[in-house]
């Protein structure tokens, strides 16, 4: 993955094999600082490091997924740059993985790609390298640019739009316009218990305040209220805070909001209401003779087509309830022209940059005739097959170094194993 | 079933009264069981041991029955039924007789008395016996009970193992556990002994001349006659309903008919057995013995050859005591049943599993593994003869030749790649790091991947045994929609599993370098000879071949860990819409490339030497066994096809073993270093 500058060992035949060894470039004491600098970032030293805390991390983000869920996870671990490790009660920081992803980039590329020395016995390695910065670049690309969400019909209704699982949003509308604000949910969903987010825009007449936001909650009737232990009720209703699944897409956020007219201590009080993920209708709001809608759900995301579920079905393996296989007929309508086409298992339909995916069905406790709707999980990743490529480049660059690694140890064996000979003749 | 049952619904009363009997046979096992007066089959009368001619025992073991979603041999099902019950795939009846599988299917189906009496249940423990108030003084703690022992308590057994149902099983104790398993077991074998209850019985005409015109004039009947004739007696039945009055006499003597039919006729639907006389177009669920009077009533399919292929097998329990009739009973059933699968192109390997199963390919591998590593002691006492490593060699490649003829069968049976299950990894782990030992054996021809390949070989068939056993259930089970791809069971699955090999026989390899090096040997220059006769560590350049080896099998193991790992993802992005999500499973796989690219670069990097890749080696081993093994404990994720239980404690002893090892070494290597240390040589 990259090279560097050993000290010899003292007493023993070097170890490093000279085909992917280290490039010579004078005595350490003669290099300036940004060339010890280049020689570190470049050196197998630095590249053990990362690795070893790439396994590190990897080990303790798959022990943690026994007790959070792997969107926690996820970000905590994978997504993030430096973590706090306080499992054994005290805590521990070390690099995350996204800082160490992006820094074994610089060492493969500066050690495996710039510093290697070129020649044919480094070869497979160079190519081995350029596909992991390939594979690399595609996970950066899916990271920075892909959405993901999924889309739920029921045969005979169609869509043109695909939900997150995780990430949600907070949409005003006013009614008889189409026109739509959306506040993002990274805007408030992390808030602290106590917190608040003050949201104003030019074209609202109003600012909105969210506060007690909670990434899973459910909403309780009055009657069930404890005062001085759970939050106000509006129109009949409070939010109760509830610990996180560990399915996170099962969770449910909740917040309550107050429209004030102006900003401040003397702001003028025009609305207040709690604001609920699986509420069925949005929170309504009239102001100077116009009427808003106020709606928490799930982030929504535009596709340029429509799809339309046609027919469903599942198969199911003789005399069990174990699925055998699930696939839908499904027209997708682009600009005028359709297509009638299938979704199944492991065969997914790409189109402008969407793959669609079979993921589920339900409801799960159908019995015969009951409707069934089919779950697709929608993506739209521009390096959708940047892996496949990086697969086929690190599979013939690792055979190819490896292949002439062996060779030469069976030509090696071989030769000795005649020397043995003659000296026995 | 569920299209014989729709149809039913649209029938009159004939077919509602079947369709009762019809429900009421789905739960008919537990409540006629737990009946006061019930008794249990061997407590009316004591018989003598049966014996069954060859020729009845070959044709039962290729009968064909679906079961779980797919069409297998008898013999299968025998197979995991018995281990189920009795822990061991064979057993031994109270004359020391050893029975088979299918023997003692066959003593259950047809002689219920006598089995009822064998104790066949394995209890682990008798805190069993404590939950389920059964007296158990003068018994061993794991001990074997009899059915009819286990009778009296059924009624607990069953409520402690509805209560115990309710704990998910992975929070179950041992007892609740081998409560729930033992009350399987249990009503398995009762419904099993209740199988073939119709067709024992005989069924009396009584006074109704149109009835016995029908049934050709006999003055009672068999099951296979009715089912034969059921069309014309439902028309009947039917006809005179409407035209005589309700106190006819043949109205009443056919309605009792019906009536002892329905209650006679009625038997657990315990066994697939019979394929439907029709394309799987139209029905693809088999049927069961008492599934037969709907059939014939309420479908329009053909019921003919199931009458005879029913008669026969009521010439198989009318013929006990003539060998010679039972025989051809048994095969003219065998052959109607099988005849009828073929024609829906669903038998086409029920003789080949059959054979496999009775080839039992990998147990004999084992033994030859262990033969092989008996040599291998011994080649190293007696380093200078031949004849231990011909021997080895053959012994080797003789176990490798078995498992691989199993996993051949395997992928016949199935259709599939070598590897769709978790026991199947084990299987071609296994296989492939003896091929890769012999491999390497005849690359450096020291004998000691040799050596090395006759454990690892023992290892796995050792293990591969142990987890059929724990799991006591089918090894060929369908697959998940899922991983209904040949093409990314044949290239990821495959790919990644070579790579867990590779990195195991790595580790094997460790294992004896660090070994030969607290025996005495140096990596490097040899050792002089004590008596001029060197140790295998004391040969030249030996431990320095070794470690070579070791390094290499690292590079395999990085090669095929990577491309398996990325060809997961490539199938992760095509199934579940992204490359990578972070999953145990795949974060295991990417923690073995992850290790051995670190051994890689630690070595070029000069950071580690001989030893430190042996030792390295040994953590990589650590880390396959947690990426095959340790994440499917964890219980989470999306492979929740791969989720095994009972496998943590076989891990912890692997992971304190090679602890325990690794202390070993360090506390030599510091011995070693304070030893130079005070000579002045470190």
């Amino acid at each position: 993955m990259s090279a560097s500058t050993p000290p010899p060992p003292p007493s023993a035949p070097p170890v490093a094999p000279p085909a992917a060894g280290p490039v010579q470039t004078g005595s350490r004491k003669s290099k300036s600082f940004p060339a010890q600098v280049f020689d570190f970032l470049s050196g197998f030293g630095f590249a053990v490091i990362l690795l070893s805390f790439l396994f590190l991390l990897t080990f303790l983000g798959t022990l943690a997924q026994r007790n959070q869920s792997l969107f926690e996870v996820q970000r905590e671990y994978f997504e993030s740059d430096i973590i706090l490790w306080d499992d054994l009660g005290f805590p521990i920081p070390l690099p995350g993985v996204r800082l160490l992803l992006a820094l074994l980039a610089v060492n493969l590329v500066l050690g495996g790609i710039i510093r290697i020395r070129k020649r044919a016995a480094t070869f497979g390695v160079i190519v081995t390298h350029i596909g992991m910065v390939m594979l690399l670049a595609a996970g950066l690309v899916e990271y920075v640019a892909s959405t993901k969400g999924h889309m739920t019909l029921y045969e005979g209704d169609s869509s043109a739009q695909y939900q997150s699982y995780f990430e949600w949003e907070v949409t005003v509308t006013k009614v008889g316009e189409t026109r739509r604000l959306s506040i993002p949910g990274e805007q408030f969903i992390e808030l602290d218990p106590e917190g608040i987010a003050v949201f104003q825009h030019a074209t609202l007449p109003f600012d909105l305040v969210f506060g007690n936001v909670g990434k899973n909650t459910d909403v309780l009737p009055a009657n069930q209220h404890v005062a001085g232990s759970d939050l106000a009720v509006m129109d009949g209703f409070f939010l109760r805070k509830l610990e996180p699944n560990i399915q996170a897409e099962q969770d449910v956020a909740g917040l309550y909001f107050t429209a004030t007219a102006g900003s401040g201590a003397g702001a003028e009080i025009l609305d207040q209401g709690l604001l609920w993920g699986r509420q069925r209708a949005p929170h309504r709001l009239e102001h100077d003779g116009a009427v808003w809608l106020i709606d928490l759900h799930r982030k929504r995301f535009p596709v340029p087509f429509e799809i339309e579920l046609l027919d469903f079905r599942k198969e199911e393996h003789p005399g069990t309830m174990m699925a055998k296989a699930f696939e839908s007929d499904v027209r997708k309508t682009d600009g005028g022209q359709t297509q009638e086409l299938t979704i199944s298992m492991n065969e997914p339909l790409r189109h402008a940059g969407f793959t669609f995916f079979q993921a589920s069905w339900g409801p799960s406790d159908a019995k015969p005739g009951t409707p069934l709707f089919s779950t697709f999980a929608v993506v739209r990743n521009p390096a959708d097959s940047w892996p496949l490529w990086a697969c086929y480049v690190i599979t013939f660059g690792l055979l190819w170094h490896f292949c002439m690694k062996l060779w030469k140890h069976i030509q090696r064996e071989q030769g000795k194993r005649e020397r043995n000979l003659g000296e026995e003749a | 079933m569920t299209a014989v049952v729709r149809r039913m619904r649209t029938r009159g009363l004939w077919a509602g009264l079947i369709a009762a009997v019809l429900l009421l046979g789905a739960w008919w096992s537990p409540s006629a069981l737990l009946a006061e007066s019930t008794s249990p089959p061997g407590t009316t009368a004591q018989t003598a041991m049966p014996t069954w001619p060859e020729g009845v025992v070959e044709a039962f073991r290729t009968v064909p029955i679906q079961q779980d979603g797919r069409v297998k041999p008898l013999s299968t099902y025998a197979r995991y039924a018995l281990l189920e019950q009795n822990g061991r795939m064979t057993y031994r009846t109270a004359a020391d007789v050893k029975r088979t599988p299918t023997e003692w299917l066959l003593e259950v189906l047809l002689t219920p008395e006598f089995a009822a009496n064998e104790r066949t249940f394995q209890v682990q423990n008798d805190e069993v016996l404590d939950a389920i108030g059964l007296a158990h003084e003068g018994r061993k703690k794991r001990d074997r009970y009899s059915f009819s022992e286990l009778f009296p308590v059924r009624q607990k057994l069953l409520a402690k193992s509805q209560e115990y149902t309710q704990i998910e099983s992975k929070d179950r104790t041992p007892v609740e556990a081998q409560v729930v398993a033992l009350a399987n077991a249990f009503f398995e074998f009762d419904a099993l002994a209740r199988f073939l209850d119709p067709l024992r019985a005989e069924f009396p005409i009584g006074d109704a001349p149109e009835l016995r015109a029908i049934m050709g004039g006999k003055e009672s009947v068999r099951y296979s006659d009715v089912v034969r004739n059921i069309r014309q007696v439902g028309e009947l039945w039917g006809r005179l309903q409407h035209e005589r009055a309700p106190d006819d006499a043949e109205l009443a003597a056919l309605d009792a008919f019906v009536r002892d039919l329905m209650e006679r006729g009625n038997s657990p639907r315990v066994l697939q057995l019979l394929p439907p006389e029709v394309g799987t177009e139209d029905e693809e669920v088999w049927f069961s013995i008492a599934d037969m009077l709907g059939v014939g009533m309420n479908t329009p399919y053909p019921v003919e050859r199931t009458a005879d292929a029913l008669a026969a097998l009521e010439g198989v329990i009318d013929s006990r005591g003539d060998p010679m009739a039972m025989t051809a009973h048994a095969e003219q059933f065998q052959s109607i049943l099988s005849d009828l699968a073929t024609e829906r192109g669903e038998n086409d390997t029920t003789e080949l599993e059959a054979a496999y199963h009775q080839g039992d390919w990998f147990f004999k591998a084992q033994w030859l593994f262990v033969l092989g590593f008996l040599f291998a002691g011994l080649g190293w006492l007696f380093p200078n003869r031949t004849w231990t490593g011909v021997v080895m060699w053959l012994t080797s490649a003789s176990g490798l030749a078995l498992v691989t003829l199993g996993i051949v069968q395997r992928c016949i049976i199935r259709s599939r790649p070598p590897v769709s299950t978790l026991y199947e990894t084990i299987l071609f782990i296994t296989g492939t790091a003896v091929a890769a030992a012999l491999i390497t054996e005849v690359i450096n021809r020291r004998r000691i991947a040799l050596a090395t390949s006759t454990f690892l070989g023992a290892l796995g068939m050792f293990l591969a045994y142990r987890f059929e056993m724990h799991e006591a259930k089918d090894t060929m089970p369908n697959l998940q929609a899922v991983l209904d791809t040949n093409f990314w069971l044949s290239t990821h699955v495959t790919t990644v599993t070579i790579g867990y090999s590779a990195g195991l026989f790595a580790s094997a390899m460790a294992h004896v370098y660090l070994i030969g090096k607290m025996l005495g040997g140096r990596s490097g220059t040899p050792v002089p000879a004590v008596g001029g006769n060197l140790r295998w560590y004391q040969q030249p350049d030996m431990l320095k071949s070794i470690s070579r080896m070791t390094y290499g099998l690292i590079a395999f193991c990085l090669v095929f860990s990577t491309v398996g790992t990325i060809l997961g993802g490539i199938w992760a992005n095509d199934s579940w819409g992204r490359f990578w999500g972070w999953d145990p499973k795949e974060n295991g796989a990417l923690m073995i490339c992850l290790w051995a690219a670190i051994i890689l670069h630690a070595r070029m990097g000069g950071f580690v030497r001989d030893t430190g890749i042996a030792v390295m080696s040994i953590v990589g081993g650590l880390v396959v066994g947690f990426s095959w093994w340790g994440v499917n404990l964890l219980g989470v994720g999306l492979h929740s096809y791969g989720f095994t239980s009972g496998a943590a404690f076989g891990l912890k002893v692997f992971y304190y073993v090679e602890l325990a090892f690794l202390a070993v070494v360090a506390g030599h290597q510091l011995i070693g270093w304070l030893m130079r240390r005070s000579t002045g040589t470190a």
